[in-house]
């Protein structure tokens, strides 16, 4: 008898250490799919954002900048936090509105600048949230016991480029910055 | 480290279990302990995750009515039952028959002293501030209840109501809080969102708030605004809070720093680690009455909120109650919305020691109590 409780008794742990393993690989293929839709929901927010800050500062300074470069190199340069950014978006406005007093561009400029230091912070926001979710991808599928279990799943990691400076359409691709020439 | 490898534990008291007493378990029950521990290891763990990310948001209020509710007492009359052995049957089992008797009795409420808040919750507030709010305001009424009393045997006292109405005066409001829970993934999560760690007596040699810290007994008049000793000042900003935190949701702090650098302003929102999810701090930096700088934090989404509030004040110059709210509360009604900590649930619990203390030793304890059941139970290993 003893012979045989011990058969059953190692088929029984067996049988529970093969629940905690299928358990484990199922945890981790849920885990990892949350967390890549959690991803790319948040990278479309964050191109969204991008977007939605043009138009909001397009709307702010009621100019149509749609297809206005420097406009956006303006915004790029605010963005980029240049030590001259003050100056150059002061030169931008009041070369928009070549007919307004002093008082009136100090106005939109700080109406302006205020906007977009907010879209700013918005974006950074959304980036830093980007990077945080990434960064808990990156520990699921390298640390043990993920790092095992993606031996079988063989999940990459996420294509994440984190937005540095110029924040251009192209930047949004390829995450560098293109030296864009300033006219303003 | 996974909470799960506290399946250890059931396999090896399991194992123990069966070499101390071979003959008193079955096979069947060899696995039971592990079982039972498994799913005792996952709901502990679930506990205390949402124990540990378990977190309390504010929410301002004011106070638009206080009560005074008279004794009264009225005279109950019921008939009640009880089971009565009366004997035993032929195999000796006792017998019962249902015996009713008179259980009146005199039903008193004590006196006492409520608040309304602007959201129409009730709660009970100590004689002095009623009193204290009905020479504010003013007013006194009265209200006939129109009790039904029952005047029996002495018993038998009317009570009715007496209330005093806010008088809508900024300078006259009482604000309160509310509490409710939410979960904050962040708390207990490595991530680039946690703020840096800073103890209170550091805070304190910094010159730092305390969050929300009470000023009396009753939580009526929550201190919001710290820093600065101007008390109409205050009252409009506490009323800010009030007023606001009903139509919004928002909870508004305003916290003046004299002659400090703007960067302690940083150091608050670590301190805070950045504020409850409906949370608007407002760090204003004076010199006298001037205004030096400002900053704002929250983790409301749109930060015009924040900008706009900041640039607003600096606008001002001087601290100056009025305008300060209405620079405040254009930006909240333009932008504020309460963060969504549900945004943060990727993060990974990071279980503490304690955590993990407190999961191993419950399965120990189910482990030895199932073991000791499986003992001790009528199935026993007869080969």
């Amino acid at each position: 008898m003893n012979g045989s409780i011990i058969k059953w008794a190692l088929i029984g742990v067996a049988a529970i250490l093969l629940i905690s393993v299928v358990s484990g690989f199922i945890g981790f293929s849920n885990r990892e799919i949350e967390l890549s839709n959690s991803f790319f929901q948040k990278k479309d927010e964050r191109t969204a954002s991008y977007d939605k800050m043009y138009k909001v500062v397009a709307q702010k300074t009621q100019i149509a900048v749609k297809n206005d470069s420097s406009f956006r190199n303006m915004v790029n340069i605010i963005m980029e936090g240049r030590k001259d950014a003050q100056q150059v978006v002061f030169k931008w406005v009041q070369e928009q509105n070549p007919g307004a007093t002093f008082d009136q561009v100090t106005k939109l400029y700080s109406e302006l600048g205020q906007t977009i230091e907010a879209q700013r912070e918005q974006f950074f926001q959304e980036e830093k949230m980007l990077q945080d979710i990434n960064r808990v991808h990156e520990d699921l599928i390298r640390k043990y016991p993920g790092s095992f279990h993606n031996l079988f799943f063989k999940r990459k990691s996420f294509e994440y480029t984190p937005i540095k400076s110029s924040l251009t359409e192209q930047v949004m691709k390829t995450g560098k910055d293109d030296n864009i020439k300033l006219d303003l | 480290m996974s909470i799960y490898l506290a399946l250890i534990i059931p396999l090896l008291v399991s194992g123990i279990t069966y070499f101390l007493y071979p003959k008193r378990i079955t096979l069947w029950e060899i696995f039971v302990p592990t079982a039972i521990g498994f799913f005792v290891i996952m709901i502990v763990g679930a506990i205390v995750r949402h124990e540990g990310n378990s977190d309390t948001k504010y929410n301002g209020e004011l106070i638009t009515q206080v009560r005074y509710y008279e004794y009264w007492e009225t005279y109950v009359e019921q008939t009640c039952s009880r089971e009565v052995q009366t004997g035993t049957d032929s195999k000796g089992n006792p017998t019962y028959t249902t015996e009713y008797y008179d259980c009146s009795y005199c039903d008193d409420h004590p006196a006492h002293w409520s608040a309304i808040t602007s959201s129409g919750e009730e709660y009970s507030i100590k004689e002095s501030t009623y009193d204290s709010l009905v020479k504010m305001w003013g007013n006194n009424h009265f209200l006939d209840l129109h009790r039904n009393i029952n005047y029996e045997y002495g018993c038998g006292k009317d009570g009715d109501m007496y209330y005093s109405v806010w008088d809508k005066h900024i300078q006259h409001s009482y604000t309160r809080y509310s509490k409710s829970s939410f979960q904050n993934p962040i708390k207990h999560a490595h991530s680039a969102f946690k703020y840096e760690d800073i103890s209170p007596d550091s805070a304190k040699a910094m010159g730092l708030f305390k969050y929300l810290p009470l000023n009396d007994e009753d939580l009526t008049n929550q201190v919001t605004v710290q820093g600065y000793d101007n008390d109409s000042v205050r009252k409009v900003l506490e009323y800010l809070n009030g007023n606001l935190g009903v139509r919004y949701g928002v909870h508004i702090q305003t916290l003046f720093f004299s002659q400090k650098d703007p960067k302690i302003a940083q150091k608050q929102e670590s301190y805070w680690s950045g504020g409850g999810p409906n949370d608007v701090t407002i760090c204003i930096g004076v010199s006298g009455d001037n205004i030096t700088w400002c900053r704002v934090f929250s983790w409301c989404d749109n930060k015009e909120l924040t900008v706009g509030i900041r640039d607003g004040i600096i606008g001002l110059g001087k601290v100056k109650a009025m305008p300060i709210y209405s620079v405040v509360r254009q930006n909240v009604s333009d932008y504020f919305v309460t963060k969504d900590f549900s945004a943060f649930a990727y993060l990974p619990y990071d279980y503490s020691g304690w955590n993990y203390f407190f999961v191993y030793f419950i399965t120990l304890i189910a482990s030895i109590a199932t073991n000791w059941w499986c003992v001790n139970n009528e199935y026993e290993n007869y080969d």
